[in-house]
């Protein structure tokens, strides 16, 4: 199966912006994008992603959590995650791994390059 | 004293020769007078008159006489006291420079005219140097401020001064404290003629306090202290703190060995600990021990105590307040780093979404800015990158387990990461045959660093056009992997200087490059992990080579087969992927 659709939340504006440009204007992928944990949680459903690409570090809600609340929604079980991070220690990604995400990608990432990392890890994964 | 003398005799003469010519007058009177003979009244009044002139003549040149011996006696006296004292100075003074005491006779200008052997011995310097010389300018041991005041007050007021003086002296290490007496020495007219010096070595006695001194230091430390004999292990000394913790009297400790102090005490953990001290590898070696909770450090050092026997000096630290501040020292620079590599994320993507023309063509002046803003964001980075890794490895959070790695992959993915920062300064990159079985036992990402930061070195020193070579050769049960470029080389002392933290080389050619000074300290701790050292080969002119040597894995470095040259990959860099 194709990757298609990607629900991508990331706090920063900037980043939203360009991760957007990445992944729709270059990868022509489906993105829809969010600002907050909680708007991507009652978003998720209606959009049905097949990939979550989360930031790690948000307010309110951090990326892992927003990880399980989407995961725990109907039809949502089999969505996997791919973790954006500027914490780049070993021992974290090894552990968001570990929490069961496919991939762990630090900041800064190659925004022209990004859209191909994301269909390799998918691939793999399949 | 002799004029008084004088007088007295003088006036002793006058009285008798008065008593004398009264004694004649009235003899002529009696003898001579007309009509005396013939008035018998008259007669006897002569005759008592003339008895009484002789008897007041005998009696006054009597007195005169007793007087006169008197004072002549006691002056005599006097003039041989002074005498006799002139003389025990004299006998101390020839005691004093023919014997071993340090005493030194000095003129009143302060000139030395003699010196004892002892004096001499004690300063370490030789008669000839002293004799003429001014004192305090010949012996620069004695050069005090406080022997210029005693020799001052000595000279001015007559009087003996005595004090401490210190300097050091030529002939031995250490500072010298010598008790000085001063004895001013006056002639027989009462004037200032010498200076007698009397010295005392106290440096001894001084040493005694510093020891007395640091004991004290020692006994009021915050570490524990222990020292044991390295034979029978007896405890023969437990600080304050230690006996503190452990409930003993200093009486108590002497009487037990080291192994007393933990319940269960691991003989092997302490022969493991002290062996480097034994076999005379280490001067001092540390261990960190944990133990319900506390951790604590111990360093121990071998030294020989004053009755020649063997003993290990063990202080133990508590670590736990420092490895709190070192957690939260490291939670800062880890937030510090995010907060950097989150705007970093947004200035380098825009950058590469610019030059990559997606978003429209870019005009060349433009395209020329955004290299320099691209080239910079990139710096930014490798400085971030550099703090953190270095604070990461150095607080032992990085992971360093090995695994079974081909070699011959991880080169080329290291010349592969390497190779757009090579393409930017028109370097070639290029990989000597790698034998396709070569596995080594590494800790991948952290070799991949190692690899990393020793190539983008190599680069950066590298003129357009030059090759860097990554080699690797078997070494016995290792392979032996070097870098090496063609750039300016570096001069011996440049070498040593390498690997320390933050410092960077200034070049040869002049010519700064960017970085943080932090790459090949990073390059020697991980390293350090893996067992093995960072070897430098450098030719000022003709470039250098870095090397190390890392464990092969199963199959081993001997016989394997080469799989022929390699080009240089052109394969886009991959960023950062845990997956």
């Amino acid at each position: 199966m194709q990757l298609e659709r990607i629900l991508h939340v990331d706090d920063d504006e900037d980043i939203r912006t360009i991760v957007q440009i990445a992944l729709e204007t270059i990868g022509q992928f489906e993105l829809r994008q969010c600002s907050d944990g909680q708007s991507a949680v009652a978003e998720a459903q209606d959009f049905g992603p097949q990939l979550l690409l989360l930031d790690v570090m948000m307010p309110e809600m951090s990326g892992q959590e927003v990880r399980v609340a989407i995961g725990d929604l109907p039809g949502m079980d089999k969505v996997e995650t791919v973790f954006v991070t500027a914490k780049a220690e070993d021992d974290f990604a090894r552990e968001l791994r570990a929490q069961g995400a496919l991939a762990v990608i630090t900041k800064p990432f190659d925004p022209m390059t990004l859209a191909d990392q994301l269909r390799t890890i998918w691939q793999k994964a399949q | 004293m002799l004029d008084k003398c004088v007088v007295s005799r003088s006036l002793a003469i006058l009285i008798g020769f008065l008593a004398l010519a009264l004694t004649s007058f009235a003899v002529a009177t009696y003898f001579l007078a007309p009509g005396v003979a013939e008035n018998p009244a008259l007669q006897a009044f002569l005759a008592r008159q003339l008895s009484t002139s002789i008897a007041i003549a005998v009696v006054v040149s009597a007195v005169a006489y007793l007087l006169w011996t008197a004072q002549f006696r006691r002056l005599q006296g006097r003039q041989q006291k002074i005498l006799n004292l002139q003389h025990d100075v004299m006998a101390k003074q020839m005691e004093a420079l023919s014997s071993q005491a340090a005493t030194c006779i000095l003129d009143p200008s302060g000139r030395v005219e003699a010196a004892s052997d002892g004096f001499v011995d004690m300063l370490g310097t030789s008669a000839g140097a002293l004799l003429g010389q001014p004192l305090v300018e010949a012996v620069p041991c004695l050069q005090d401020s406080r022997l210029h005041r005693m020799l001052s007050e000595a000279r001015e007021h007559g009087r003996f001064v005595s004090g401490e003086v210190s300097g050091y002296p030529t002939d031995r290490p250490g500072r010298m404290v010598v008790h000085v007496t001063v004895i001013p020495q006056f002639d027989r007219e009462g004037a200032f003629s010498q200076i007698l010096l009397v010295l005392a070595d106290k440096t001894q006695e001084k040493m005694s306090e510093t020891d007395r001194f640091l004991g004290l230091m020692l006994e009021e430390l915050q570490e524990e202290i222990y020292v044991y004999e390295a034979g029978t292990l007896a405890i023969r000394y437990m600080n304050q703190s230690a006996r503190q913790r452990l409930g003993w009297s200093p009486a108590e400790a002497r009487a037990r060995k080291i192994s007393d102090t933990v319940p269960n005490f691991d003989m092997r953990a302490l022969e493991k600990h002290i062996g480097p001290l034994v076999e005379q590898r280490q001067n001092a070696v540390t261990i960190e021990v944990s133990n319900a909770g506390d951790s604590v450090e111990i360093v121990t050092r071998k030294m020989t105590g004053t009755d020649g026997v063997d003993l290990f000096v063990s202080s133990l630290r508590d670590l736990s307040h420092r490895h709190e501040i070192e957690a939260a020292k490291l939670q800062t620079v880890s937030m510090v780093s995010h907060e950097l590599r989150s705007p970093l994320a947004s200035i380098k993507g825009s950058l590469s979404l610019l030059k990559s023309g997606s978003l429209g063509e870019i005009p060349a002046p433009v395209e020329k800015v955004l290299d320099i803003a691209d080239r910079n964001s990139d710096r930014l980075l490798v400085i971030v990158n550099d703090i953190l890794d270095f604070e990461k490895i150095r607080s032992g959070t990085v992971d360093f387990s090995t695994a079974d790695t081909g070699l011959h992959d991880l080169l080329h993915e290291a010349v592969d990461v390497n190779q757009p920062y090579a393409d930017r300064h028109g370097v070639t990159l290029r990989v000597a045959p790698v034998p396709a079985d070569a596995r080594v036992e590494v800790s991948q990402d952290r070799i991949m660093q190692v690899l990393t930061n020793l190539l983008s070195n190599a680069i950066k020193f590298s003129d357009p056009g030059d090759t860097v070579l990554v080699c690797a050769e078997g070494e016995g049960g290792n392979w032996r992997i070097s870098v090496t470029d063609t750039g300016p080389g570096m001069p011996e002392q440049a070498i040593a200087d390498i690997g320390k933290p933050f410092h960077q080389q200034v070049p040869v050619d002049g010519r700064k490059r960017e970085g943080t000074g932090l790459g090949l300290t990073i390059v020697k701790q991980i390293l350090g992990h893996h067992g093995t050292k960072l070897a430098v080969e450098s030719t000022v002119g003709t470039g250098s080579t870095f090397s190390f040597a890392l464990p092969a894995a199963m199959p081993s470095a001997d016989g394997a087969a080469y799989d022929g040259l390699d080009g240089t990959g052109d394969t886009p860099p991959p960023t950062a992927i845990y997956s």
